[in-house]
C-alpha cells in the first residue's frame, strides 16, 4: 500500500533528559521514494532527528491514547508505543558507528538478526541474508568474523543488516564518514540502487548532489532551509552561514 | 598462545563436548569442596594442571593470568570476613573461596586454550544451553575486543601527552582515570548497541539462528 506521505514530522521539539533542546519546532514532510539530504554542522541535531524517525526517541513513546498527537508519523502510523515495532520495520537506520551495529559473531548471523525478529521462516531468512549480502557486494563474507572487517566492509555489512529487513525507507547517519574513495564509491552505488525513500545525514556535498533531490538544512536544532538540492547547493551564502563549506 | 594448528595435542583431539563437560565438571567439583577436603582439592588441582600442560599452555602465560586473577580473587575471599567480621572461621572461609575460585579459573583457562570460542558457542548450542546465555557470551566476546581497542586508544592518547618520566603513583592515578573513562564510554556504547538492536526489531526475545 502506498501512502501520500512517507514521513511527516510536525513541530518536533526534543531535549535529552530534560536538558537543552536539541531539536526545536522542526516540521517537514517527505513523500515515498523521495531522496532527501539532511545537512547541518556537527551538533545540529541530525542524528537525534534520525532516531525519532525510527521511534527510538523519545525513550518513552506516547501511548496511543495520548491527548496530543505525536510529532512523528511514518506511513500514516503515529510514533506511539503501539506502532513502534512496525515503524522500526519500515524505517531502516544505519548508525554512524558501524561497530555499534554489528553485534553478530559473523556477518551472516548479524544480517540475519533483523529477519529473525520479523519471525520469518528459516528459508525466507536465509534468502534475505543471501540477497542483502549480494546487494552490498559481500556475498563471500557470510562466515567472516565481524571483528575482522575493514571500516568500509563494516559499513556495508551494517547496511546489509538493514536491507535484509526490507525497509521502505532508509535513514543513514554519516554513512560516508572515514571511508576511503573506493569505499565511498561502493556505498554510493548501493544507495543509488535503493528504490525506497532515502534520508541521508552527511557533510559530503558531492554525494548529496549525486544521491538526493532535496536538502533540509538543520542548524542549532532548527530547520533553516528546505529546498531542491541544486537550489541549496547553489546558495553559497546559505552554505557558508551554516558551516557547510570550508 | 600455543601453536595448536600444526601439532594437535591430546586435548585438541577430544571432542568439543567432552572438553566443555570436563571443564564444567571440574568447576562443579571444586565448588562442592570445602577447605577440610583439601586433599581432594589438591588432586583436582593436579588434574587441571596436567590438563593445562597437555594443552601446552605456557608457564609464563599461566603466571601472567594468575597475576591478574589472584589479587581480585583474594579481595573477593576477604570480602566475606570483612563484611561478616573476623570470627574464628574466617580463614577457612576465605581459603575455601580462594581454592574454589582458583581451580575454576584454571579450568576455564584450560577450556579457552583448547576450544576456540566459536566452537565453544557451537557446542553450547548443541547441548541446548539456553539461547540467551549463548547470546550473552557471544556478545561479550564480540565487544571484549572493542573494549580492548578502546583501552588501547585511550592509553596511546595518554602516552602521546605524557612528556618525560612519570612517577608510579601518577601512573596509577592516571590508570584509575582511564578505567573511569572506559566505564563511561562502555555505558554509552551499551546504549548505542541497544538502540541499534531495537532498530532491527529486538523485542527482548532471542531467536536462535543456525
Amino acid at each position: 500500500m502506498t501512502h501520500a506521505v512517507a514521513i511527516d514530522v510536525q513541530e518536533l521539539t526534543f531535549g535529552y533528559g530534560g536538558g537543552p533542546e536539541v531539536l526545536r519546532d522542526v516540521s517537514f514532510r517527505i513523500t515515498p521514494s523521495e531522496r532527501v539530504a539532511l545537512l547541518g554542522p556537527s551538533g545540529a541535531g541530525k542524528s537525534t532527528l534520525l532516531l525519532h524517525l525510527n521511534a527510538l526517541l523519545p525513550e518513552t513513546l506516547p501511548p496511543p491514547s495520548s491527548q496530543s498527537p505525536p510529532p512523528v508519523t511514518i506511513d500514516d502510523l503515529p510514533a506511539t508505543s503501539e506502532h513502534a515495532a512496525e515503524i522500526r520495520r519500515r524505517v531502516g537506520v544505519l548508525f554512524q558507528n558501524p561497530t555499534d551495529q554489528l553485534f553478530g559473531a559473523t556477518v551472516g548471523r548479524d544480517v540475519a538478526f533483523g529477519p529473525l525478529h520479523l519471525d520469518l521462516n528459516s528459508d525466507e531468512i536465509q534468502a534475505r541474508v543471501t540477497q542483502a549480502l549480494i546487494d552490498v557486494k559481500l556475498e563471500a563474507f557470510a562466515e567472516r568474523d565481524t571483528a575482522r572487517l575493514s571500516l568500509g566492509e563494516r559499513k556495508r555489512a551494517c547496511l546489509a543488516g538493514v536491507l535484509a529487513c526490507r525497509p521502505g525507507c532508509l535513514a543513514l547517519d554519516e554513512p560516508f564518514a572515514n571511508l576511503d574513495p573506493r569505499g565511498r564509491r561502493q556505498l554510493r552505488d548501493i544507495l543509488g540502487d535503493f528504490s525506497g525513500t532515502l534520508i541521508l545525514a552527511t557533510h559530503d556535498l558531492g554525494l548529496v548532489r549525486d544521491l538526493t533531490d532535496r536538502v533540509i538544512v538543520l542548524d542549532g536544532g532548527r530547520l533553516c532551509a528546505d529546498a531542491a538540492t541544486e537550489v541549496i547547493l547553489g546558495d553559497d551564502q546559505l552554505l557558508e552561514r551554516h558551516g557547510l563549506v570550508a | 598462545m600455543t601453536d595448536t594448528k600444526t601439532t594437535p595435542t591430546v586435548p585438541f583431539q577430544l571432542g568439543a563436548i567432552l572438553k566443555l563437560c570436563f571443564s564444567v565438571t571440574i568447576v562443579l567439583l571444586a565448588c562442592s569442596l570445602s577447605w577440610e577436603a583439601w586433599p581432594a582439592a589438591g588432586a583436582l588441582m593436579a588434574v587441571v594442571l596436567a590438563a593445562l600442560a597437555c594443552g601446552r599452555v605456557r608457564f609464563a602465560v599461566l603466571l601472567r593470568r594468575l597475576a591478574l586473577f589472584l589479587p581480585i580473587m583474594t579481595l573477593v575471599a576477604l570480602s566475606i570476613p570483612l563484611s561478616q567480621g573476623f570470627n574464628p572461621t574466617w580463614l577457612k572461609i576465605a581459603a575455601t573461596v580462594l581454592m574454589r575460585g582458583l581451580i575454576s579459573f584454571l579450568s576455564g583457562l584450560w577450556l579457552i586454550q583448547v576450544l576456540p570460542f566459536d566452537n565453544l558457542l557451537l557446542t553450547m548450542r548443541t547441548l541446548r544451553i539456553p539461547a540467551v546465555v549463548v547470546a550473552c557470551l557471544a556478545m561479550m566476546h564480540r565487544y571484549l575486543f572493542v573494549l580492548w581497542e578502546e583501552t588501547d586508544r585511550i592509553r596511546t592518547a595518554r602516552r602521546a601527552r605524557r612528556l618525560g618520566r612519570v612517577s608510579r603513583v601518577a601512573d596509577w592515578t592516571a590508570s584509575i582515570g582511564l578505567i573511569g573513562t572506559l566505564i563511561i564510554r562502555s555505558l554509552d556504547r551499551g546504549n548505542r548497541i541497544h538502540r541499534a538492536m531495537l532498530a532491527r526489531g529486538w523485542d527482548g526475545h532471542l531467536r536462535p539462528w543456525h
